[in-house]
């Protein structure tokens, strides 16, 4: 039994790299802890674990008390922008995450309410596509989120990252990179080249490469990525009514945060590049919870969709769409709502 | 669990180390071991079908024993079909409930006639069709005096479920695994050395071979009816590859994991693609199935002892039953029907024990006539595999048509060659040189131990950096 043992170790050399390089890689930023979780990163990392991390990290020194929840999409808003229409002093933090649902959001907000975070001035993005889903664990470790905020078990959360460090050559792929830091094509689609920088004490995310390319050559940015920017129908579709009763409990619980915090509050529905709009049942229940002066809509066909230049790509819109709609929220004192066609 | 997963990876060691540290010295107990943990890994899968399981193990268990007490052939018949009773209804109501309300209504409604029937949710409970012929080789055998029955519930109920062969065979007789039960197992060093290199042979085919040629499968045989028939035999030549890899792999770790634990489990495949003729491949394919149904089947029905009509009834029975076995589809019917229909004129001819030896054994390339053999017992299966794989008959019969077009002529379109076909040929030319011994890594002949390692972490590495996307063993659903 003892040569068999001894024969197995051996056998399992290979198995040992993988899980040694897992450890001191740490190459999804679960392990260690990072001041700036953009340094060296490139893997596409958990923005939910990042966002919390970043904020149970700093909040001891900077004391925010404002905060943009949404998913990926919260890209198209710079914080800079946020806090000139904010109160003076105060400090705005993107508590994003990917694929950010009404679940991650009062989560989050429950977190900070049981933690006596002071929640002076929020904005919630709402995406049309995933905001209304309820699923608290999902397959990708990309959608876990923080244990922290769902009371889940710190070792569950993080064998999900190892087991999607071990899978389909995933790990071959980091090991390279990081020991030579070179792009090779086999990479492409595990491992993340973009250039997605995050602010480290505003964690406000920016897409710095894209930003730079379309400054330098705005035509070949849009020549080369044709076939990513889909044809419309140009119909105005509708999404079916998304909100029933799980959401509902979490959007009033949210509502009941707001309250007790005296929270200035708005819910923004996102311009996205389908064009789809929120279906109006859940506009009017949001209404109905929210307030009406507090839901500012931009879904469907509109200035800010119908041109392609306003988004990265089909998923993401710019910065400069951002800083229109936060102009429109906070100058305007009526509802901003683009009339559709 | 599937054993390609983290899962599995740590659930193995643990119960090796539990197996041999902990139980060894305590027989039953070490069989009692093997019945919790196979459970549990069975009960991974979904915990309600367990009832399921140790239910039909105890009425087998309970049959067995009375029928080997009894001497009374009408008592003894009757206990028998009350163990067919039970392990068939399970399996003709898990399996086939809905199959046969929808083909009633679809044969009713050739004749006008509308009929309203509610098909129900049911889910297979996975392995069934694997451990209710387990099962019943008990049964059947001490009926027939072939087996004494045991009296040790723990050691029959290991027998049933024991974890490695569990859920996708091979289909052990009691007459083989049960009596291992019965004796202390000692650990043997080589044993299980090589068990481990069958694993990893196995996990080779799997991950490998099976998983990169499925994406290729399932592209073409989902989009048949634009691709040129050139690309259409690429496609069933992938499947082929894709349900061997999987399958035969899946034997492997199953019989490696046994070694591991000093159990020799039934060999499920003999390299069939080398197969010079149908009859043939029959002896290599699914060793487990085809012989269970030629030992309880087949030669009950009177075999190839009979006169000529009877021959082709009995092979067409047996055929058509055992595709039937693999699911509730016509195309497996149909499949199943097909392979019969390629042997009856081999049984009829006497022509189906001609090849008995190993292909080309001695020799390092076969000779003309017998590659010529192979190659064309391997377009049959191909041809036969279209309805395996197909999603109905009218898609079989299409992609089949289509395969037999001009299209033959034009490149294949869906060209990715390079993803699958050099593992495919890696995988023939190991095979090929391994043909005499049990399994691909069988290479403890080799005296150069660098070799040996060398040998090993190539197979590890190519596991590492060629993976496919995990899929799940296609006999699962079976």
């Amino acid at each position: 039994m003892r040569s068999f043992l001894k024969w197995i170790l051996i056998f399992l050399i290979p198995l040992y790299i993988v899980i040694i390089s897992y450890f001191i890689i740490d190459p999804f930023k679960v392990l260690y802890r990072y001041d700036d979780y953009s340094v060296g990163s490139f893997l596409q990392l958990n923005r939910d674990f990042v966002s919390t991390q970043t904020f149970l990290n700093k909040n001891s020194k900077y004391h925010y008390d404002s905060f943009l929840f949404g998913s990926s999409r919260t890209v198209g808003f710079r914080i800079s922008t946020w806090m000139k229409f904010l109160p003076k002093n105060s400090i705005p933090f993107s508590f994003d995450a990917s694929n950010e649902s009404v679940y991650g959001i009062e989560r989050k907000l429950n977190f900070l309410n049981e933690t006596k975070v002071p929640i002076n001035n929020v904005i919630i993005l709402i995406c049309g596509d995933v905001f209304f889903n309820t699923v608290k664990e999902g397959e990708n470790y990309l959608y876990e989120k923080h244990p922290i905020l769902t009371g889940g078990r710190q070792f569950l959360f993080q064998l999900k990252f190892f087991k999607a460090f071990l899978k389909k050559g995933f790990f071959i792929r980091v090991i390279d990179y990081d020991l030579f830091s070179v792009h090779r094509k086999y990479m492409d689609g595990y491992l993340d080249f973009r250039g997605i920088n995050f602010d480290s004490i505003n964690n406000n995310m920016y897409l710095n490469q894209a930003d730079d390319e379309i400054k330098e050559d705005s035509i070949n940015y849009y020549l080369k990525r044709q076939s990513i920017f889909y044809k419309r129908s140009n119909v105005g579709n509708i999404y079916p009514p998304k909100i029933g009763p799980d959401q509902l409990r979490l959007l009033n619980h949210i509502k009941s945060i707001f309250d007790s915090n005296f929270t200035d509050f708005k819910l923004v529905v996102s311009p996205l590049y389908n064009q789809t709009i929120i279906n109006p049942k859940d506009i009017s229940i949001l209404v109905s919870i929210f307030g009406q002066e507090n839901i500012y809509n931009f879904s469907g066909i509109n200035k800010f969709t119908d041109d392609p230049s306003n988004f990265y790509e089909s998923s993401h819109f710019r910065y400069k769409i951002g800083n229109q709609i936060l102009d429109s929220i906070y100058l305007s004192h009526k509802r901003s709502v683009i009339s559709n066609k | 669990m599937l054993f390609n997963s983290f899962e599995f990876a740590l659930f193995l060691p643990v119960v090796f180390c539990l197996y041999w540290f902990v139980f060894q010295k305590n027989l039953r107990l070490q069989n009692l071991f093997i019945v919790v943990v196979s459970y549990f890994f069975y009960g991974w899968w979904d915990w309600r079908f367990l009832s399921l399981i140790i239910f039909s193990s105890t009425v087998d268990y309970i049959i067995g024993l009375n029928i080997g007490k009894t001497y009374n052939k009408q008592k003894r018949r009757i206990l028998i079909i009350i163990s067919f009773a039970v392990n068939l209804g399970f399996l003709g109501f898990f399996k086939y409930y809905n199959f046969f309300v929808d083909s009633f209504i679809s044969a009713f409604s050739l004749f006008g006639v509308h009929l309203s029937a509610r098909t129900l949710n049911i889910i297979l409970p996975v392995g069934i069709s694997f451990y209710t012929f387990q099962s019943l080789s008990y049964t059947i055998d001490i009926y027939r005096n072939k087996l004494k029955a045991t009296r040790s519930i723990i050691d029959f109920c290991a027998f049933v479920s024991f974890f490695p062969q569990l859920v996708a065979g091979p289909i052990e007789r009691a007459t083989n695994l049960l009596p291992q039960f019965y004796k202390k197992r000692e650990f043997d060093l080589e044993l299980a050395k090589d068990g481990m290199r069958q694993i990893l042979w196995g996990l080779f085919k799997k991950i490998v071979v099976a998983d990169n040629a499925a994406i290729q499968a399932n592209y073409i045989f989902s989009n048949y009816s634009t691709l040129p028939a050139s690309s259409l035999w690429m496609g069933a030549v992938y499947f082929a590859f894709q349900i061997y890899g999987d399958f035969s792999g899946y034997s492997d770790i199953a019989i490696g994991t046994a070694r591991l634990f000093g159990f020799n489990i039934m060999r499920n495949f003999a390299y069939p693609y080398f197969s010079r003729d149908m009859a043939e491949f029959w002896r290599r394919w699914h060793i487990s199935l085809s012989t269970w149904f030629r030992d309880y089947v087949y030669f009950p029905l009177g075999g190839s002892r009979t006169t000529q009509w009877k021959i082709i009834r009995n092979i067409l029975i047996v055929f058509t039953v055992s595709g039937f076995w693999h699911g509730a589809n016509w195309t497996f019917i149909a499949w199943g029907l097909l392979n019969g229909l390629y042997l009856v004129p081999l049984a009829l001819g006497k022509w189906n024990r001609k090849h008995l030896d190993i292909v080309a054994e001695n020799r390092l390339i076969p000779g003309a006539g017998d590659l010529l053999k192979i190659l064309l017992t391997f377009i049959l299966t191909l041809i036969a595999w279209v309805f395996f794989r197909s999603d109905n008959l009218t898609h079989a019969f299409e992609y089949l048509g289509r395969m037999f077009s001009a299209g033959l002529f034009i490149m294949p379109r869906h060209t990715a060659f390079l993803k699958i076909v050099p593992f495919i040929l890696i995988l023939l030319l190991v095979e090929w040189v391994q043909r005499t011994k049990q399994h691909g890594l069988e290479i403890s002949g080799i005296s150069y131990r660098p070799m040996r390692w060398a040998v090993y972490y190539s197979v590890i590495i190519t596991i590492i950096l060629f993976g496919g996307t995990q899929q799940t063993f296609i006999y699962f659903q079976f």
